[in-house]
């Protein structure tokens, strides 16, 4: 239930996002004092950088079941793998209730990345608050958004669009590492990757 | 597709906003009218490839690969 106590945004990993968080911390401090719209210019400015046209080096494909994730990495030999919510009995005492998956998608920082998201059966949303993302996945569609990440680390999402019994189940997780050992991975499909599911395709 | 530099298919100024599913379909047709009317050896083909492979899930790939088998593709290669 939101209150009084969830006002602000998580911590921003990508360039936009951070200008979203500035906006939006901007035009709650104007909304409380009354001012007039001063904030309109920057809103616009806003979109537009949102709508900037930018060349991926990456792209990465997620496919929304139900109820879990499944992601390809197609551009070099083809990885593909399923990402499975941790069930909250199995999981480690330092572990994320309810965000933590067996297969983390791993993508390489500072590196504009393409994501194309669908799904197999009903409609899901792929979501990552800390990079400002969220694209549905609609069946039969091929829905198109780019992203940047501008640190290392762990950041999670949910799915955001309700498909079924375990709609909340089905999180996110991508890890964000150099670019170097982005390509270490992907060049030896290390035990990260679901072991049955792993196509390799040299 | 050296294993030191990252790239994926292009931006297409044809595909410009959200939806790209044409692009991944179209990049698929087109790669296969190319294979049809130069031969499978015709190497400029293969960019249509790795545009289709990037954008493309396999799921719909491996679909269209039977349909094409069994005759029933619905598009015009």
């Amino acid at each position: 239930m939101s209150t009084w106590a969830n006002l602000g945004l998580q911590d921003s990993a990508s360039p936009l996002m951070e200008q979203l968080i500035f906006f939006h911390d901007h035009a709650f401090m104007l909304f409380f004092n009354n001012y007039v719209n001063r904030f309109l210019l920057h809103g616009q400015r806003l979109l537009y950088l949102l709508d900037e046209i930018n060349e991926p080096s990456v792209t990465l494909k997620s496919i929304g079941h139900q109820w879990y994730w499944s992601y390809e990495y197609s551009d070099f030999n083809n990885i593909e793998f399923d990402s499975y919510m941790i069930p909250t009995n199995e999981l480690s005492t330092d572990g994320f209730r309810l965000l933590d998956v067996d297969n983390r998608i791993v993508l390489p920082m500072n590196s504009q990345i393409r994501i194309l998201v669908t799904a197999a059966d009903v409609i899901h949303s792929w979501t990552v608050p800390a990079l400002g993302v969220k694209v549905d996945g609609t069946p039969g569609r091929l829905n198109q958004t780019n992203f940047f990440i501008n640190r290392p680390g762990l950041f999670y999402g949910q799915c955001s669009e309700i498909c079924g019994a375990n709609h909340s189940f089905m999180p996110i997780v991508i890890e964000s590492v150099p670019v170097n050992y982005f390509i270490k991975w992907i060049s030896s499909n290390n035990s990260s990757l679901d072991d049955w599911k792993q196509v390799l395709v040299s | 597709m050296s294993a030191y530099k990252l790239e994926t298919a292009p931006f297409d100024p044809r595909f410009p906003n959200q939806n790209v599913t044409r692009y991944c379909y179209q990049s698929y047709i087109d790669f296969h009218r190319c294979q049809k009317k130069r031969g499978e050896d015709f190497a400029p083909c293969n960019y249509f490839q790795k545009v289709y492979k990037s954008m493309c899930p396999n799921a719909w790939v491996e679909k269209w690969d039977d349909q094409r088998e069994s005759g029933t593709f619905p598009g015009r290669i």
